[in-house]
């Protein structure tokens, strides 16, 4: 299972060469035998489920961790690296999926952050330099130089991504490994990130790149090294592989196509005479959104599409209460409710599984089974008082249904997998009991195995004749899991496109109604771009 | 996993308050051979006393700090209220009654404080900053001309007189600890607490009322303040203009020894009970070895650094384990 020696003789030497190293932890082996080499100048995609090794071979690379076997080879010499420091040393710079980032400082105190380039003397920080330096890399990408005299906190997800970068370049990187840089990104800056990425190779630097989005591979990866239970699965050319035979090197299994999935059965349609379960007229909240309605169907899923900061997310606050509104109404089963808390929604019974899993879904520092019935914790009480033994018991009924992985109810749920994690969140949402359940962004971050069971229990909840509220940015899952979508544009409500069942096995239907979706979200700029 | 029979150290530390139960043992064991008098009825009797005021000021402290906010004004609130109490009964109320009123002065100051935090907005760190200075201001005006003396004898029980041979302040910290240390562990007011502390965004979206939450546990403190200082002015049967300054510290310290997180989500009621406990403890020893006042400040800062420190430890060492597992 190691790539032939012979093959990697005849190409050119490798910029980084990690060869049969293994990293133990108490009790597990986080890397057995991993092998990955890097050429100079190619985009090498790094690809796993979560707790395939990925991050551990990241650390390696940085010198974070050291090797319990093997060995890495930089430029062809035999490396030890004592650490993050000694990766740039040797050309190795790391953007962490974390924002790094000081943001109040300006981008051109962050790219020189701890490195301030110094006056001859050695003691006076050489501001015009670092000013100079910065700019010439910054013009590189595209970039306005006012920018960098703003605080980060002022630019925008791409430009602070793109930031990162330039903070890895000036220092003469020749790689630079980038964990998750889509993540938090909107389609339309994604693509200008995966140009930028594109252009860095193109001038000789090496990118590592490790994503969850299969869909940006082609066009800009060349070559793919898949890892799978800490164990090297594959390395090919991304020219002669694809997104399919990716997924079932990862998973070890065939999915099949994962927004297939994701979409309603053509045995089950969605009921023409369902009741209406959900209305909401006239949403307004002051520079955030405007006249917003919606209608929801027992049984439907509706999906809400739109760039980031169009007003996807706050409709669906605004629905569950978390944010005032200015007018509007909303009716919910039938009557109306003006809802001044989540906790007033959980009564009305909407349920918001949020974005953004760590700083607003679990909460770290309680274990699954208390993260579970914070939904509705009188459930497990007898007047006021929690019945811890019901309580384990409710958790481990969830944990067994909607298998969770986990030691145990007891476990604290930050040291539970991302996609672990979402699961609680949906079992936190099943135990109040609603018949709406919103999700916003429901798999991000989250490995390929994860994804179709988060689909399978929104597909097996409306199947119960509930509804579902589907935000995402990832437009193959958006259209996969909605009969409906409506678009968000600043605030707005830009339109409404219906998904006929069937259309997510078909790729040219598939094609159209991204097309639909991203000219509604953009007033049709990027239509014109095709 | 399959050392059931074995001494499993790792489950036992885990175990809340369990660090801070070991230091007062270990203090106790000193005391005892350091200072010959340390175990005698009297002087327990007489450090159980002396503990009871921070005991219960602690515990409202725990609450404000599991949910992740900070009182510095209870040692005012505990002047305040005694103050309010003693002029009441030297008023010529019924004691029932300038009890209460002292105490519903304690919850008052503690409305206050939540008002200005949840409702206006405040940062707590401010806002009880405030207050403490205001109440501070109007304990010195009332206690400025008017000495606020009570020989009352049935109020001067309170923190003089004991039942059944045990001191009735002690009973009532007893009672206020496991009371308050019940609705904590196992009550779903108590779990919105920690939730609150943790996480108040995910708390929130997740149903949890958390300005509701955020709320009452600063009246809970101003109550704990308002008993406390009822219960140190019948000690003192009188209240002075400074009573209660620095107290706020003081239970702050006794709640961190405890294991409480000043970060929120971490805390028990048992834990600050004996944090308080220790600190009087201490306090005490020192005084029987005659040692100078002055190093009781020196030791205890000490103290607490050191015990915040092997409580981290400990915490490492048992989330190691729990992985290793």
């Amino acid at each position: 299972m190691k790539p032939a020696q012979a093959r990697a003789a005849e190409v050119r030497p490798h910029l980084v060469e990690v060869r049969n190293v293994v990293k133990r932890f108490p009790g597990v082996i986080a890397l057995g035998d991993a092998v990955l080499e890097i050429r100079p100048g190619e985009v090498h995609a790094l690809l796993g489920e979560n707790g395939a090794g990925k991050s551990t071979l990241i650390k390696l690379l940085n010198g974070i961790y050291q090797p319990d076997g093997g060995t890495i080879f930089v430029n062809g010499v035999d490396q030890t690296i004592g650490g993050p420091r000694e990766a740039q040393a040797l050309g190795i710079s790391t953007i962490y999926q974390e924002h790094t980032l000081a943001a109040d400082l300006s981008p051109i105190e962050n790219i020189f952050l701890g490195r301030e380039l110094k006056s001859a003397s050695g003691l006076i920080v050489d501001r015009a330099a670092m000013k100079k330096r910065a700019e010439t890399l910054w013009s590189q990408f595209g970039g306005d130089r006012r920018d960098l005299g703003r605080p980060v906190a002022e630019l925008g997800g791409l430009k602070q991504r793109l930031i990162e970068i330039v903070k890895a370049l000036a220092f003469e990187a020749s790689l630079v490994i980038m964990d998750e840089p889509t993540a938090q990104l909107p389609d339309g800056e994604r693509a200008l990130l995966l140009a930028h990425i594109r252009a860095m190779r193109d001038q000789g630097v090496s990118v590592l790149l490790v994503t969850h989005r299969l869909d940006e591979l082609a066009g800009t990866v060349d070559r793919v090294t898949v890892f799978r239970d800490g164990r090297w699965v594959g390395t090919m050319p991304m020219s002669e592989t694809s997104v399919d035979d990716i997924i079932h090197k990862m998973v070890g299994r065939d999915v099949g196509s994962m927004v297939a999935a994701a979409a309603r059965d053509a045995d089950q349609p969605l009921d023409d005479g369902a009741p209406e379960v959900l209305r909401a007229t006239g949403l307004v909240r002051r520079g955030v959104l405007h006249d917003v309605s919606l209608t929801l169907r027992a049984g439907e899923v509706l999906g809400i599409g739109g760039l980031a900061g169009s007003g996807r997310t706050e409709v669906a606050r605004a629905l569950i209460g978390a944010d005032p509104i200015d007018a509007g109404t909303i009716w919910a089963n039938g009557r109306q409710v003006s809802p001044s808390s989540p906790a007033d929604a959980v009564k009305a019974g909407i349920f918001m599984v949020p974005e953004e899993r760590k700083t607003q879904g679990i909460v770290a520092g309680l274990d699954v089974s208390r993260n579970i019935t914070i939904s509705a914790p009188n459930k497990v009480a007898q007047s006021s008082f929690i019945q811890r033994r019901r309580e384990r018991q409710v958790a481990a009924g969830y944990v067994k249904e909607l298998r969770i992985k986990t030691r145990s109810p007891a476990e604290f749920i930050e040291n539970l997998s991302g996609g672990n994690q979402q699961k609680v969140l949906f079992a936190r949402a099943l135990f109040s009991d609603p018949n709406i359940i919103i999700v916003d962004e429901p798999t991000q971050g989250i490995d390929v195995g994860a994804k179709t069971e988060v689909y399978r229990l929104i597909r097996d909840f409306v199947a119960r004749g509930r509804s579902v509220i589907v935000i995402s940015s990832e437009l193959p899952e958006l259209l996969g899991l909605s009969d409906r979508v409506m678009i968000m544009r600043e605030g707005r409500k830009a339109g409404e496109i219906a998904v006929p069942i069937g259309a997510a096995s078909d790729q040219a239907a598939m094609a159209l109604l991204q097309r639909q979706v991203m000219a509604l979200a953009t007033g049709g700029k990027i239509e014109q771009q095709h | 996993m399959n050392n059931n029979t074995k001494f499993d150290l790792g489950a036992l530390l885990n175990i809340e308050g369990a660090t801070v139960f070991f230091a007062v043992a270990v203090l106790i064991l000193f005391s005892s051979i350091f200072a010959p008098s340390f175990l005698t009825p009297e002087n327990i009797s007489n450090v159980l006393v002396q503990s009871v005021f921070v005991v219960i000021l602690g515990i409202g402290m725990t609450y404000v700090l599991i949910s992740g906010g900070i009182d510095l004004s209870v040692g005012s609130a505990m002047g305040l209220a005694a103050a309010v109490c003693v002029y009441c009964i030297n008023a010529g109320l019924p004691l029932p009654l300038a009890l209460l009123i002292g105490l519903a002065t304690g919850a008052a100051a503690g409305f206050v404080n939540a008002y200005l935090i949840v409702v206006l907005g405040f940062a707590d760190f401010i806002a009880t900053l405030g207050t403490l200075s205001l109440m501070r201001g109007i304990v010195e005006v009332m206690t400025a001309s008017t000495r606020l003396n009570s020989k009352n004898p049935e109020f001067m029980f309170l923190a003089g007189g004991s039942l059944g041979g045990i001191p009735f302040a002690v009973i009532v910290a007893l009672v206020v600890a496991i009371v308050a240390g019940v609705i904590l562990a196992r009550t779903t007011m108590g779990r919105a607490v920690y939730g609150v502390g943790l996480n108040p965004k995910s708390s929130f979206l997740a149903g949890v009322l958390v300005n509701r939450v955020r709320f009452s546990v600063f009246v809970v403190s101003g109550l704990c303040a308002g008993l406390s200082g009822i219960l140190l002015a019948s000690r003192l049967s009188s209240v002075h203009p400074a009573m209660g300054t620095g107290y706020e510290l003081t239970a702050i310290a006794a709640a961190a020894l405890g294991g409480a997180s000043l970060s929120g989500g971490r805390g028990s009621v048992l834990g600050t009970a004996l944090g308080a406990l220790f600190l009087a403890i201490l306090q005490n020893t020192l005084s029987l070895m005659s040692v100078n006042a002055f190093w009781f400040q020196i030791i205890t800062g000490v103290i607490i650094v050191l015990a915040v420190l092997m409580d981290g430890g400990v915490r490492r060492f048992v989330a190691q384990r729990a992985r290793a597992a």
